[in-house]
């Protein structure tokens, strides 16, 4: 892999030392401005855990306490009395790691064929997952339901996790990744006489495991988020999803924000642990897949 | 469909033997077989079904009606309808080069500290608002947003008077976009991250030994190298910014006055408030035309700055 | 014909030995627990009715029951209100409901005739939802400003509202919640109509037009100046909370809303809250704006007999309405149930909502028909936002609504 941009040559005078200063120093600035960020992005967090303790006369209280004057569980009580969270989370958490996993088995291969194999009708199905992504769901919504109705899946899981299976989102993030991978490792195995199969199993994918992991987070968290399509399919409440169950706190004049801050912090908690384990794969595969460099 | 073809650009490469040709069509039918099924089923045909109904008067439950084009003449006459298009292309141009930049520039940032304690920290505290259910999170911000509220208060230790966010014409796209920008910048961190990491170390130490300065390693080193992951950001957060729907329903609920009524919340209220399904099938066909459009736009730049490993 | 019919669905119920399934939706989630006992109560005098509650958010029920209803699978007994009937109905969505004479007679008639349709009902109104006042009487108290009587006026409770606005310990306290009395919504409406409004929009022969009068415009303007001129409310540039929450918190003396609020006043047992009178514009009657839900039965419903039966024990049985009552909310024969609605509030001055029922006004009732309603009334409520939101002058949103209006209504027939 050779890059063309030449790089001013200069005589190697510099001081080691100096350059090492500098480098703390550099460090100790981007660690300022990244803790400032950090910031940012913590302090509507550490509203939302302070609120879920509140009373509803002290959440709405102006101009604004921090502390509730005692910590009380009574927000996370009237939670559980209201609606079945454990279920809604249980029901959540596992179809939206089989819709990812999925989702990822799905697109994997066929960003792989769209990225490297050459095919007729490849820009006319390629066309259609990009398609998929324009255009707005709001009208897409009544004749994807309808189908279902067709099918006979109203009311079941499989409403919910059949049509998520195969996502234009994922094949397009994932066809982005294969095409910048090196060429030069996968022609090596066809010259051996492998096949393409080989190539994408055992030099495509491994080299793309940083974003197979990403492509399966986002997969993840978009139908961890997802509320109007369980909302449309799903009837039964034992089947509701988190999403679901946190918006009937909102009436249609009124909001019960403790409680619902109640429900965030609870339903935050349980994937901000596992997103920490998944995150490590996130780039250190595609360090140590060795394909690089 | 003739709008995809040109979508893909497959690179020149030397012609292989006939029977090699055949058996890498077999397998790449193969390997798009399952995702292409249920995009064709769940996305193409209600596609379609939504291209059909846009040229008739359905107002969702009884028999629709054909009226040609009717729909999309109506459209294109309809003040509103411009008006949601402009608050989008307003929305647009806030977010996607201030979420591009915000997330490239973090993500640059994490991958140069030499701790790896601390880019675990720092990527996982910037991902956070990604992992939170959404419609809480932007009901929080609502309250966040308000005069006396969170955010003016920060801007107020800097010395700054902050605006009425969410209650102005002029501040409530920023304010929707700043609101984007927290919540999202996680997902492109993350895509940067993993492509940065995959730049050869080696690259680096050369610009070292040769004395490149920091910004001249990056502009001629990380750039090149990570830009089909610049351009996969853009593309993403420009079909997500121009679709944007559940922010502003959630925080300004399209107001104050149409202000924030984007072209997503428009078609929503036109199909399920005012039951004009056909009409809405219409509005977002056009949304779909000019999303297609600008998708063309940047596919056809990208071989100007975009590298892709043609080895 | 007709008898065989009867025959066979008696003999369809009757070898039904176990219990039908019937699903009641509804948005309401402040109502959750008094829906839940009137459940269990129905489904212990129908041992061969399972009622299955289900609570869909008010935000995206429109949407599913749209997804519903044209999908062909759908909820027994929902929720309906009148700003979406027209269309439900006007699209044979609804099935229509056969009550025996003298219990449809018994209905309030102002809550039932808009969803009268040629001759045929196709919903039991559930209790009203009128527009009340709600005062914090202990800030009253501290103020010295007198408890509201049944001769309240505007100007009296603009006074209080003066006085009522203040600081205390470093937190303001507001007279009003001018915020929310935008004068084409049913709060701000409640004053439009006490003013001597007639509607919004005017029914000419065939043709329709906007109606934004004299009446409408000063109205407006008093309300808003609560806001601006006053000071009495907390602006766009000082409010941070809804006034509700304002309210609920003790920082808020005087709240415009509505009679389902009760509950939500339950989560502050510090407030001391109470019900007044619906002050009078001009020295005329009050007028106050009642809201018209109702429950229907979608045509698509797999067992209408049963989800009829459940309509109409919910909304006409004395034992469903007495449940209500005891809860705290008005039936819908709400005045045969007010000694057990009083006392289950105390000391809260509850029959003055008793006082004001006979004179409400149900919303564009008689305009129900007409198809380009939603977007008219939408296009009105942005322009008069901007004005409420300080962000245009009163009179200009007024007459730019009036002519979007207009250029609307004539698509109309």
């Amino acid at each position: 892999m050779t890059r063309s941009e030449p790089l001013r040559p200069e005589p190697l005078t510099r001081r080691d030392a100096s350059l090492k200063a500098r480098a703390r120093g550099s460090q100790a600035g981007l660690l300022g401005l990244l803790t400032l960020g950090a910031v940012a992005i913590l302090l509507p967090f550490v509203w939302m855990i302070l609120t879920a303790f509140k009373t509803p006369a002290e959440a709405y209280t102006w101009p604004p306490i921090w502390l509730p004057a005692k910590w009380s569980l009574a927000n996370f009580t009237q939670l559980f009395d209201t609606i079945p969270f454990a279920r809604m989370f249980f029901n959540s958490v596992w179809t939206s790691v089989l819709i990812a996993s999925l989702n990822i088995l799905s697109a994997a291969p066929a960003a792989y064929a769209f990225a490297r194999l050459r095919f007729p009708g490849q820009g006319l199905f390629f066309g259609s997952h990009l398609l998929s992504l324009m255009i707005p769901w709001q009208v897409t919504i009544i004749p994807v339901f309808l189908l279902i109705r067709q099918l006979g899946w109203y009311d079941s899981f499989t409403a919910l996790i059949v049509p998520s299976i195969a996502s234009g989102f994922t094949v397009f993030l994932l066809f982005q990744f294969f095409r910048s991978l090196p060429r030069s490792l996968e022609e090596s195995v066809l010259i051996d006489g492998g096949s393409w199969f080989t190539a994408l199993r055992h030099v495509a994918l491994p080299a793309a495991k940083g974003a197979i992991a990403a492509a399966w987070l986002f997969s993840f968290l978009g139908n961890w988020q997802s509320f109007i399509w369980p909302l449309i399919v799903l009837q039964s409440s034992e089947k509701m999803l988190l999403p679901v169950g946190l918006l009937s706190f909102q009436n249609q004049y009124s909001v019960n924000i403790p409680v619902l801050m109640a429900g965030a912090t609870l339903s935050t908690l349980p994937t901000v642990i596992a997103y920490m384990f998944v995150q490590r794969y996130l780039t250190d595969a595609a360090i140590t897949s060795g394909l690089k460099g | 469909m003739q709008n995809a073809a040109p979508l893909v650009t497959v690179p020149a490469r030397k012609r292989r033997a006939s029977p090699m040709r055949r058996q890498e069509t077999l397998m790449a039918l193969l390997l798009i077989l399952p995702s292409t099924l249920g995009i064709l089923a769940f996305a193409v045909l209600p596609i379609a079904a939504s291209l059909g109904i846009s040229v008739t008067n359905w107002g969702g439950l009884s028999k629709p009606n054909f009226v040609g084009l009717q729909n999309y003449a109506t459209a294109l006459q309809d003040p509103r309808a411009t008006s949601a298009l402009s608050h989008t292309l307003i929305y647009v141009l806030l977010a996607v080069p201030t979420g591009v930049l915000i997330s490239l520039t973090l993500a640059v940032w994490i991958n140069n500290l030499k701790a790896g304690w601390l880019c675990t920290v720092f990527r996982t505290v910037y991902y956070l608002p990604m992992v939170t259910i959404g419609v809480a999170v932007a009901l929080l911000w609502q309250v966040l947003l308000a005069p006396q509220g969170l955010v003016n208060l920060v801007l107020g230790w800097l010395g700054v008077n902050g605006p009425n966010w969410l209650g102005s014409p002029a501040w409530v796209l920023p304010a929707v976009a700043i609101f984007s920008v927290w919540q999202g910048s996680g997902q492109g961190i993350i895509l940067f991250l993993a492509s940065l990491a995959s730049v050869p170390k080696d690259l680096y130490e050369a610009a070292q030994l040769d004395g490149a300065k920091p910004f001249e390693a990056f502009r001629f080193i990380t750039l090149p190298m990570i830009s089909p992951t610049v351009f996969l950001v853009l593309v993403l957060s420009l079909i997500g910014a121009l679709q944007v729907f559940e922010a502003v329903l959630v925080l300004s609920a399209g107001g104050p006055g149409d202000s924030s009524t984007t072209v997503a919340l428009y078609i929503y209220k036109t199909a399920f408030t005012f039951f004009k399904m056909g009409y809405a099938s219409a509005l977002a066909w056009l949304l779909a035309v000019i999303l297609i459009g600008l998708m063309v736009i940047q596919w056809r730049n990208q071989s100007k700055w975009v590298n892709y490993d043609q080895v | 014909m007709k008898k065989t019919l009867l025959l066979l669905a008696a003999l369809s119920l009757s070898t039904a030995a176990t219990a039908v399934n019937i699903d009641y939706a509804t948005w309401d989630g402040t109502r959750q627990q008094a829906d839940e006992a009137l459940i269990a109560a129905f489904n212990k005098s129908h041992p061969d009715i399972t009622v299955k509650y289900n609570l869909v958010p008010w935000g995206v029920y429109w949407q599913k029951a749209a997804a519903m209803v044209a999908g062909g699978s759908t909820f027994d007994v929902m929720w309906m209100n009148l700003d979406n009937f027209p269309f439900y109905q006007s699209q044979g969505a609804l099935s229509p409901i056969k009550l025996d004479a003298k219990t449809a007679a018994a209905l309030p008639s102002v809550r039932t005739a808009p969803y009268r349709v040629a001759g045929q009902l196709y919903a039991v109104p559930l209790g009203p939802q009128p527009v009340t006042v709600y005062i914090n009487r202990a800030l009253f108290k501290e103020r010295g400003v007198p408890v509201p009587t049944s001769s309240w006026t505007f100007d009296q409770m603009l006074a209080a509202a003066k006085k009522l606005t203040f600081t205390k310990d470093g937190k303001q306290i507001y007279g009003i919640n001018g915020a929310d009395l935008q004068a084409d919504l049913e709060y701000g409406m409640s004053f439009y109509f006490g003013a001597g409004g007639t509607g919004l929009i005017k029914k000419t022969g065939d043709s329709y037009t906007a109606n934004l009068d004299a009446t409408f415009a000063k109205t407006s303007q008093k309300l808003l100046d609560l806001i601006y001129k006053d000071k009495v409310s907390p602006g766009p540039q000082a409010s941070t909370q809804q006034g509700y929450q304002m309210f609920l918190a003790g920082q808020m003396g005087i709240l415009v809303q509505g009679s389902w609020m009760v509950s939500t006043w339950d989560q502050n047992k510090e407030l001391d809250w109470a019900f007044a009178p619906f002050p009078s514009v001009d020295g005329k009657q009050p007028r106050p704006v009642v809201s018209a839900h109702a429950l229907v039965v979608p045509s698509g419903s797999k067992n209408k007999d049963a989800a009829q039966t459940l309509v109409t024990w919910m909304n006409t049985s004395p034992q469903a309405q007495r449940i209500l009552a005891q809860k705290g909310l008005l039936p819908t024969l709400a005045e045969n149930y007010k000694s057990q609605y009083l006392q289950a509030l105390p000391g809260r001055n509850a029959q003055t909502v008793f006082a004001q029922l006979p004179n409400s006004v149900v919303i564009n009732f008689s305009l129900r028909s007409l198809k380009v309603l939603p977007e008219v009334l939408t296009v009105l409520s942005q322009k008069l936002n901007l004005a409420w939101t300080g962000n245009a002058k009163l009179p200009d949103a007024i007459k730019q609504a009036s002519s979007e209006m207009d250029t609307l209504l004539k698509t109309a027939k």
